[in-house]
């Protein structure tokens, strides 16, 4: 591994120059390029772990990774609900100064609705702290496996079957169709696993404990729920027309909402984590892996301030987590709805997380008794992957729908519509028609269940649907 | 600033032609080919209303090619 103080500076700049960027792109309305930056920042998280893991447990860097991000989360909210009070620029649902409807509408103290369940409320509290457990065992499980199996292994692994399940979940939810180019790049990203095992370093890797499997395979089960999860939170019907009624539409709000459900679960992974070590810690099993973790956990706790000393320790909470979510989120907001969908976005550059994992695991973390022949082939595979996902994404089905809506409940509509994250355009028109949709689905099937929903509304009339193909645009 | 919106029926096999004509129009920013009731939808930015019937009667409704038209005009954009 190269000098500490000049990896430290190195990563420094690297981090200033990234974040430079993501903000100049959020400005100049090239938000993609912003989440490519925040998935960087995710992928390079091993380089701080090498120089944590000399003299920190795993649990330990979770625990001071999710102490160190909560507080920042809920400080930057704080800050917020000042910038609120004091400028003109709203940042909560409520454009006027309103501390207590601004907190009552953001903290999660009732129920979530679940979009597409029919029982449609869950307690807020409950669903944090399953995101919370989730996060904190898929993080926990997850340093554990590049502890044992090292970071390139664990990366490509873990990209590889949280993928394939993810793709497995959508086709069992006929939320999304096999088609040729999805199952192409699914066969891809199978065929570069396999590839990554092959090229990985074979003693290492018996010599290595079970665990570093067992971890592995942890870390996909928790990482795939909390995927999951966090899929079934949405807006609720009140924010909906709540933030299309109010004047000055900002949508700030919008990451505002998001910091807070961020902050929010890494509280309640924090409580699960220290929920965790103190029940295992008591359950009368000894000689696991897991419970060797929390006796060494618990016997560093005495050394905390030494441990908050670590400047590693501050990148790793502060640069690798929180700084990146808040680009993550401010990508999202103002959307530019012409192009494709923010989450489609996040799915094809989720691909880069792995590959920058590689790189810092090469050059940092001296990982280099891989075939590297093959594991470059695997990279290359990963790479053909992403490409591939950007042509399924962008040949995704899209309509125009025009709607002929009882007077009186247009609004109301509009406001069911606004959140719905197939629709890419909502307007209103004058003439034969009273609003005019452009959706996108990624399959017939659905098109036709959003436009059953839609016809069996009582406030809509009339619907008229076209397929549209091409789109020339004229440059502005 | 005004926004149109124009569907378009266009005669079986021509509408590669109408498309080649519509894009000679300035205001019109976007053209899209459709599938369903209507063959082409067009949108238009104007600055006054006597432009875009300007453009409809004396640029769009001329080509030959077209069947027919229906305009809207763009109340307010919601996303």
């Amino acid at each position: 591994m190269i000098n500490e103080n000049i990896s430290l500076l190195l990563f420094n700049i690297i981090f200033i120059t990234l974040f430079i960027i993501s903000f100049i792109s959020i400005k100049k309305n090239v938000n993609y390029f912003a989440i490519l930056i925040t998935v960087l920042l995710w992928g390079i998280i091993p380089w701080p772990f090498y120089y944590l893991i000399n003299l920190n447990s795993a649990l330990m860097i979770s625990f001071v990774r999710l102490l160190i991000s909560t507080i920042f989360g809920f400080l930057f909210i704080f800050v917020l609900l000042i910038l609120n009070k004091f400028s003109n620029v709203s940042w909560f649902q409520y454009n006027v100064v309103d501390l207590k409807n601004n907190l009552k509408s953001n903290v999660p103290v009732k129920s979530m609705r679940i979009e597409g369940q029919k029982t449609r409320r869950f307690p807020y509290i409950l669903y944090y702290f399953i995101l919370g457990i989730c996060y904190f065992l898929s993080i926990l499980f997850y340093f554990l496996s590049y502890e044992f199996l090292g970071v390139i292994f664990s990366s490509i692994i873990n990209t590889v079957i949280v993928m394939v399940l993810v793709a497995m979940w959508t086709l069992l939810r006929k939320e999304e169709s096999m088609d040729t180019i999805k199952f192409s790049y699914l066969l891809i990203l199978v065929i570069a696993g396999i590839i990554t095992i092959i090229s990985a370093p074979i003693n290492p890797l018996l010599n290595t404990s079970i665990y570093g499997f067992v971890s592995l395979a942890l870390t996909i089960i928790f990482w795939f729920l909390f995927i999951i999860v966090s899929g079934f939170d949405d807006y609720t019907h009140y924010e909906k027309s709540r933030v299309l009624r109010f004047k000055g539409k900002s949508t700030n709000f919008q990451f505002t909402k998001s910091l807070v459900k961020v902050s929010f679960f890494f509280l309640f992974s924090l409580i699960s984590l220290i929920l965790f070590t103190f029940i295992f810690n008591f359950l009368p099993i000894s000689g696991t892996f897991i419970k060797d973790e929390i006796q060494l956990f618990l016997s560093e706790l005495q050394y905390l301030p030494f441990i908050f000393s670590n400047r590693w320790v501050w990148v790793i909470g502060i640069e690798c987590t929180i700084l990146p979510y808040i680009i993550y989120f401010l990508s999202q907001r103002n959307w530019p709805s012409r192009s494709l969908k923010w989450d489609q976005w996040v799915s094809i550059l989720a691909i880069f997380e792995p590959l920058a994992s590689i790189f810092i695991g090469l050059f940092i973390g001296g990982e280099t008794n891989f075939n590297l022949v093959l594991l470059s082939m695997a990279m290359i595979l990963m790479v053909v992957v992403m490409i591939l996902r950007y042509y399924h994404e962008k040949n995704s089905l899209k309509s125009v729908i025009f709607i002929k809506a009882k007077q009186n409940e247009i609004v109301d509509l509009i406001s069911r519509l606004k959140y719905n994250p197939n629709i890419s355009e909502i307007k209103t028109i004058t003439g034969e028609y009273d609003i005019l949709l452009r959706t996108f689905f990624q399959s017939y099937f659905k098109l036709k269940r959003f436009l059953d929903r839609l016809k069996r509304l009582s406030c809509v009339l009339e619907i008229d649907h076209n397929i549209e193909f091409e789109i020339k645009r004229k440059i502005k | 600033m005004i926004k149109g919106l124009m569907v378009i029926k266009a005669e079986s096999g021509q509408w590669k032609e109408v498309v080649e004509k519509l894009m000679d129009i300035p205001q019109i920013k976007q053209i899209s080919t459709l599938a369903g009731i209507y063959d082409l939808m067009v949108e238009l930015q104007v600055e006054e209303m006597e432009d875009l019937n300007h453009i409809m009667l004396e640029k769009i409704d001329v080509i030959d090619g077209i069947i027919s038209t229906n305009t809207f005009i763009v109340l307010k954009d919601y996303k």
